[in-house]
């Protein structure tokens, strides 16, 4: 199978002697740069970049024919969007300053350190795919619409909030950055990422690994693999999940219980996209693209010292926090109209007529599991339902009302007065009774009347302050 | 096991730079020269005390004095260690010279850091991957 090349778009070599292009080359492909394309005469260079889509030049200033500097000047006037960094002798600093005020991005100076120009280059190709995704995300946000719809179309969702993920989705799909997608458990992330997946155009697999519990020897392994003798028992070489996702993408779930020497590892194959294989010596180079998840708070994690911080910052390339159902409630009808004809199918029962209040009742209700949580309630109601099992209302009414064992409540440091916390109550009542004041006073345990007295006095008490 | 030195030389400061940057990414501890009558001094110096190089790799065709030179005189003074060519100007009469050195291995420039990894791991570690290399380092002193 022939290797992919990286990154995807060549960069352009300029230089006139040979053996210093050899060095650049041999010191990016060492960094696992390899799509690389040279010219060794800069009359040449002009046709080069009006026949290809490179992406970023690394110039020579001194050249016959056509030195650099007059070269730069024409690369910037008709490519303004490819970054150039140009290469110079020692005593041409003044020379340099021009150059940037012309539109260098960065100058090195000969002889050329490779680390340096390693941290050069990926500067360079970094500003370049932050560029490409701006100008995706304006792109998105003027036309306001998907571009790409059916890779979304296995989340059920009307809701606004949920649709600007997507663009944001769609514009960060096709880079090389980290994903890291956030949200409590039942938010549908895998289905999230699966669509980040699709979206990207890679061709290599979808290859996905629940890191939570998971040792460290076991992580490597299963990750990088090993080599023929690694350890006892090892008779055989042994590829990992990175090589298995090879010009794919590699989804790491449950990200926030990755253990402290697995941390190391990950941010060893992000910064220098290569890992070694359990036994190896010889690094090998990854091109996958890794997505993280988890329903931890990462950030407060890596705060008080139990993620490392420069992983968390790398991984939060592009984050994505998808909301809980309480936050959707409006997709609650449609979620659950989806969730009716596929258990419907599936349990091959007939579909239960649902009760007046039905889908109100479910929009009152916390789901502490979200998604997957509204899914089991309703294959529940469906599986009791086709045996005449009763009111399937039953199904949405938790024992006890609002109060039931999976309950929510958060109160802040100076607790609120009984007036205080009932206002909130009712407010909340009201919210999610979508302002049906006889729902929401049944939810209260209130009559209307009673509900509605409070409203209006209420009401006048603040009409009372506003007129003081 | 501590990290094994390589020297390099070539008369081109690009060619060393870049090779001792891919060899510290693999691992080892990278040094090098672009004169190769620097490079004898060096790794003769060096041969008596614990900083010791394992494996020279070194480029043929260098104006103060050629990478056979160097080899030879190196096994004049009886300094033991590993050769590795790498070089812009092998033919098979070339091949011949340096094989009659025992020179464990040769690769032509322009170099991937895949082959010089490879190579120098053969040329280092012997094992069963590569019988010739092996035979050949080990007959290096006997030339």
């Amino acid at each position: 199978m022939p290797e992919r090349l990286f990154p995807a778009r060549p960069l352009l070599l300029v230089d006139d002697e040979a053996a210093a292009i050899r060095g650049m080359r041999m010191a990016l492909a060492s960094s696992g740069i390899d799509h690389i394309v040279q010219c060794e005469d800069s009359r040449e260079v002009m046709g080069l970049l009006a026949g290809g889509d490179v992406l970023l030049i690394l110039l020579d200033l001194w050249m016959p024919h056509l030195p650099g500097q007059k070269l730069l000047e024409d690369i910037c006037r008709e490519h303004p969007d490819i970054p150039v960094i140009v290469v110079t002798g020692l005593g041409d600093l003044s020379v340099a300053v021009e150059c940037m005020r012309a539109g260098a991005c960065d100058y090195l100076v000969k002889p050329l350190e490779p680390e340096r120009l390693i941290a050069s280059v990926r500067r360079a190709m970094d500003l370049q795919e932050l560029r490409s995704e701006v100008r995706t995300l304006q792109d998105s946000v003027v036309e306001g619409r998907l571009r790409h719809p059916e890779a979304f179309a296995g989340i059920i969702t009307a809701s606004e909030r949920m649709r600007s993920l997507f663009r944001y989705a769609e514009a960060v799909a096709g880079t090389a950055h980290p994903v890291f997608v956030c949200g409590e458990t039942g938010t549908g992330k895998e289905l999230f990422v699966r669509a980040i997946h699709e979206l990207s155009g890679r061709k290599g697999d979808f290859v996905s690994l629940n890191v939570a519990g998971v040792d460290d020897n076991v992580f490597a392994d299963t990750l990088f693999g090993h080599i023929r003798g690694a350890f006892t028992g090892a008779s055989h070489e042994r590829a990992g999940l990175v090589e298995r996702a090879a010009g794919g993408t590699l989804f790491l779930d449950e990200i926030g219980d990755l253990s402290e020497p697995s941390q190391v590892k990950l941010l060893r194959l992000l910064q220098e996209r290569e890992y070694l294989p359990l036994g190896s010596d010889v690094a090998r180079r990854s091109d996958a693209r890794i997505i993280v998840a988890t329903h931890r708070h990462l950030k407060e994690l890596a705060d008080a010292g139990r993620f490392r911080k420069d992983l968390y910052y790398r991984l939060a390339a592009h984050p994505v926090h998808l909301p809980p159902l309480s936050e959707r409630r409006s997709d609650i009808p449609l979620l659950c109209e989806h969730f009716l004809t596929k258990a419907c199918v599936e349990l091959e029962r007939a579909r239960p007529r649902l009760p007046p209040g039905f889908l109100a009742q479910l929009q009152a209700r916390n789901f502490p599991g979200n998604v997957r949580e509204l899914e089991t309630l309703i294959f529940d109601l469906v599986s009791r339902g086709g045996e005449g099992e009763g009111d399937p209302s039953r199904a949405v009414a938790p024992a006890g009302g609002f109060a039931g064992p999976h309950v929510r409540l958060a109160f802040p440091e100076v607790l609120p007065t009984l007036k205080e916390s009932s206002r909130w109550l009712i407010e909340e009542a009201l919210k999610r009774a979508g302002g049906n004041q006889s729902m929401a006073a049944r939810w209260l345990g209130i009559s209307q009347q009673s509900l509605n007295q409070r409203l209006l006095r209420w009401k006048r008490s603040g009409e009372a302050e506003n007129t003081k | 096991m501590a990290e094994k030195h390589i020297f390099i030389v070539d008369d081109e400061e690009a060619a060393v730079r870049s090779m001792a940057f891919a060899l510290r990414r693999a691992g080892y501890r990278a040094s090098g020269s672009t004169s190769a009558r620097a490079a004898l001094a060096t790794i003769t110096e060096l041969s008596c005390g614990a900083d010791k190089v394992d494996l020279l790799v070194t480029d043929l065709r260098m104006p103060d004095m050629s990478g056979m030179d160097l080899i030879d005189e190196l096994a004049r003074r009886g300094v033991p260690l590993r050769v590795f060519v790498v070089t812009g100007t092998g033919g098979p009469e070339v091949q011949n010279e340096l094989h009659k050195r025992g020179v464990s291995g040769c690769l032509d420039k322009p170099l991937a850091p895949e082959d010089l990894w490879t190579s120098v791991k053969k040329a280092l570690g012997g094992e069963d991957e590569c019988e010739i290399n092996s035979r050949n380092i080990c007959g290096f002193n006997g030339k």
